[in-house]
């Protein structure tokens, strides 16, 4: 067992390849605000060997990391130093997760019910006794605002609204939501279908898509994640061509993280899962389709890189995108985490350097006086929106804005 | 996505080839595979330290005939001027000229003479945080190169560098896939063996994304302070141009500047930031000339 994991390690993580060059410390966000945290070259590398030996190396000051990976884009010995954190946690961790972990990280079990009650919900999660309760009893930051939910879900919007327009369509694509779009924001979700339909590709969804597990991983949960990821994997498998999404987490998790954390093999579909972006860009790229704007469009936006997105080295397709807009605006932000990661600043001890971590991300969104800031990440719209007080918009939201839909349609 | 260039190494040379082409209206993109040795910039740009017989120099304008890759750029004093300039322009303030060398103490105690020093280096604020100038220098060099208008590819990796009838005809990346991007002309900048721009097998040493070809500078014994490590001057062979090679012929669309280039020994000559972006606008000026962009 021991050597299975040693060869492992150091085929896929490339722990041999760490030149100790230190450079990843300068990039880390935890390292730079708290110096409790020994950073991803000792959490990564160095210990790994130590724990490769003997378990009783895991220190539990692992879970400060962000599993944000700009660590990983900064090293030069292609490292993959946050797999390393991430496997450690999951391998050598041995607490039981709290209730409270249990309800950040089962976001579509709490998201179906709280999407029953939603005005219930979001009312009573703003009340100060109820952030109080959770804050004392559960560990949730009583500073955090809430995201929304909505009354709706997008997966029964979609189903009355807009799946039997979708036949019309002969070219098709399918959609991976997931919980963000389904419970609270499905806005983006009839964004997305808007813009496809205009390109004259028609939307499916999965059928019965899980949560893709991300919070469950970084909540103790790797088994959990695991069966979902089994069932994503299957669904996606089930139907030809791409999947694509509107969130940079969800594609990270399950074209990365699937196989490299929780051993679920996606090698079959995993080219076919991308964001919508990248498909979009491509299209134009080819020239198969073509966009109209709407007359006189006019905007500022400042794009931030999302840490999943810079991961996945798809920021381009974005700032591309973005750049055929006429009439915008764009800043491109310095590439810095805005310190959410998930549920990690939901959580009371990680509040403080949360905001920390974000507050150079934050000051720079001050500066640049945007009138939204554009990302592909969900919780980074929470983080940004409540602490830098600009509204976040997913690239595809501000296309579908900029569109002039009609038009779009006809020359598709 | 197409480009008119696409640059493959975001160190010193390749920003400042990707900041001098973008400046011009080039577009540019820069893909770049973790961080480069820039890092580890203390805050001081040599331009020649010491001449062929290990003698310090103190007018390196004066001293740069013959010495390794500058022999192949038009102008050198002029070069060094714009790279000073460019610095500037990316917000950097430095201390002093290629004029003349200054001296400065190492950590080790010794003088040696140098080109600019950065001032205001920001202190390093945190006990592990050994790299603040080189930080500091890259990220202003980053965010100039996006201000043109550059793209950066951050933590990506080029791969399989195609070429067909002596041109580069695709690349693809390690996130991207191939196709994804193109380009006219490349430029090779993807530095030596700390950056994987050069890599060594027991064998050989290769350059890993065209194949270029690679040739090490005859070394020189009879010098043994400044003996050069043997693999010092290992780097990919171009022609008079910076046009890379590929079998013995130039490769009409590929282009390499800083520290792959054969036969650059910087420790030898103390001229390591002077070849990264002289030789780095040189292939710009080429490139622009060439292509009469
Ligand atoms: S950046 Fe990569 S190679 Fe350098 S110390 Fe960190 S893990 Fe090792
Ligand atoms: S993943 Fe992010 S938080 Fe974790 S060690 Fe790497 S840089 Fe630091």
């Amino acid at each position: 067992m021991k050597l299975i994991n040693q060869l492992k390690t150091m085929a896929g993580e490339n722990l041999e390849k760490c030149l100790k060059c230190t450079i990843c410390t300068a990039y880390c966000p935890v390292m730079a605000v708290d110096p409790m945290y020994p950073g991803p070259k000792q959490a990564g590398p160095d210990q790994e060997r130590f724990r490769l030996m003997d378990s009783a190396y895991f220190d539990d000051v692992l879970k400060m990391c962000l599993n944000c990976g700009r660590c990983e884009t900064a090293c030069p010995g292609g490292v993959r130093i946050p797999d390393i954190i991430q496997r450690a946690r999951i391998q050598y961790g041995t607490h039981a997760p709290s209730l409270r972990d249990f309800i950040l990280a089962n976001t579509d079990l709490m998201g179906s019910v709280a999407t029953k009650m939603a005005p219930v919900v979001n009312w009573t999660v703003g009340l100060k006794p109820v952030k109080g309760i959770m804050d004392g009893v559960l560990g949730i930051d009583h500073r955090r605002s809430f995201p929304k939910y909505a009354g709706r879900t997008f997966e029964s919007w979609f189903k009355r609204e807009a799946a039997p327009a979708q036949a019309g369509f002969a070219k098709k694509v399918r959609y991976f939501h997931g919980c963000y779009v389904n419970y609270n924001y499905p806005r983006l979700g009839q964004d997305f279908v808007a813009v496809m339909n205009a390109l004259g590709y028609g939307v499916e969804l999965l059928g019965g898509e899980k949560c893709c597990g991300v919070a469950l991983i970084a909540n103790g949960q790797a088994e959990h994640a695991r069966r979902n990821a089994e069932r994503n994997i299957g669904l996606i498998k089930a139907g030809p061509g791409p999947v694509l999404t509107t969130s940079s987490t969800c594609t990270f998790t399950i074209r990365d993280e699937y196989p490299n954390l929780l051993g679920v093999d996606n090698s079959a579909v995993r080219e076919d899962v991308g964001l919508a972006v990248r498909f979009i860009s491509s299209l134009l790229e080819s020239g198969e389709v073509r966009l109209a704007f709407k007359q006189g469009f006019r905007k500022k936006v400042a794009y931030h890189s999302a840490c999943h997105a810079e991961l996945l080295g798809w920021t381009v397709y974005s700032i591309d995108l973005l750049r055929r807009i006429p009439g915008l605006e764009l800043t491109v932000l310095e590439s810095q985490c805005c310190g959410i990661a998930g549920t990690y600043g939901f959580k009371k001890e990680n509040y403080r350097r949360s905001q920390a971590i974000g507050e150079g991300l934050f000051e720079q969104i001050r500066t640049a006086a945007p009138e939204a800031v554009v990302t592909e990440c969900e919780t980074c719209k929470w983080q940004i929106e409540m602490s830098a007080g600009v509204p976040v918009q997913n690239p595809v939201s501000l296309l579908a804005e900029a569109l002039d839909l009609e038009a779009t349609a006809k020359l598709n | 996505m197409k480009f008119d260039v696409i640059i493959i190494g975001g160190g010193l040379s390749g920003l400042t080839c990707g900041i001098s082409l973008s400046s011009r209206g080039v577009r540019t993109a820069l893909v770049s595979a973790g961080q480069s040795s820039l890092y580890f910039n203390t805050g001081s740009f040599d331009l020649l330290g010491w001449d062929a017989a290990g003698k310090p120099v103190s007018e390196p304008l004066k001293a740069l005939e013959g010495i390794p890759v500058y022999r192949l750029l038009s102008g050198a004093g002029e070069l060094a001027g714009r790279a000073e300039k460019l610095l500037r322009d990316a917000g950097l303030e430095f201390e002093g000229s290629a004029e003349s060398n200054s001296y400065r103490t190492t950590p080790l105690g010794i003088r040696r003479p140098c080109w600019l020093v950065l001032k205001n280096v920001p202190q390093a604020v945190l006990p592990w945080d050994k790299s603040g100038p080189g930080l500091h220098i890259q990220q202003a060099l980053v965010r100039r190169f996006r201000s043109l208008g550059g793209l950066v590819l951050v933590g990506d990796a080029a791969r399989d560098g195609k070429i067909e009838n002596g041109r580069v005809t695709g690349i693809s990346t390690e996130k991207l896939g191939s196709g994804a991007i193109s380009a006219s002309r490349y430029v090779l900048a993807s530095g030596s063996f700390m950056n994987r721009g050069l890599v060594s097998t027991a064998e050989e040493v290769h350059e890993p994304v065209f194949g270029s070809d690679v040739v090490s500078a005859p070394v020189r014994t009879d010098l043994d302070v400044f003996a050069p490590q043997p693999y010092m001057g290992f780097g990919v062979a171009t022609d008079a141009s910076f046009r890379v090679l590929k079998d013995g012929s130039p490769v009409s669309n590929l282009y390499a500047a800083g520290q792959i280039l054969a036969g650059n020994d910087p420790i030898k000559y103390g001229n390591a930031e002077g070849v990264q972006m002289l030789s780095a606008l040189q292939v710009a000026d080429n490139i622009i000339k060439e292509a009469a962009l």
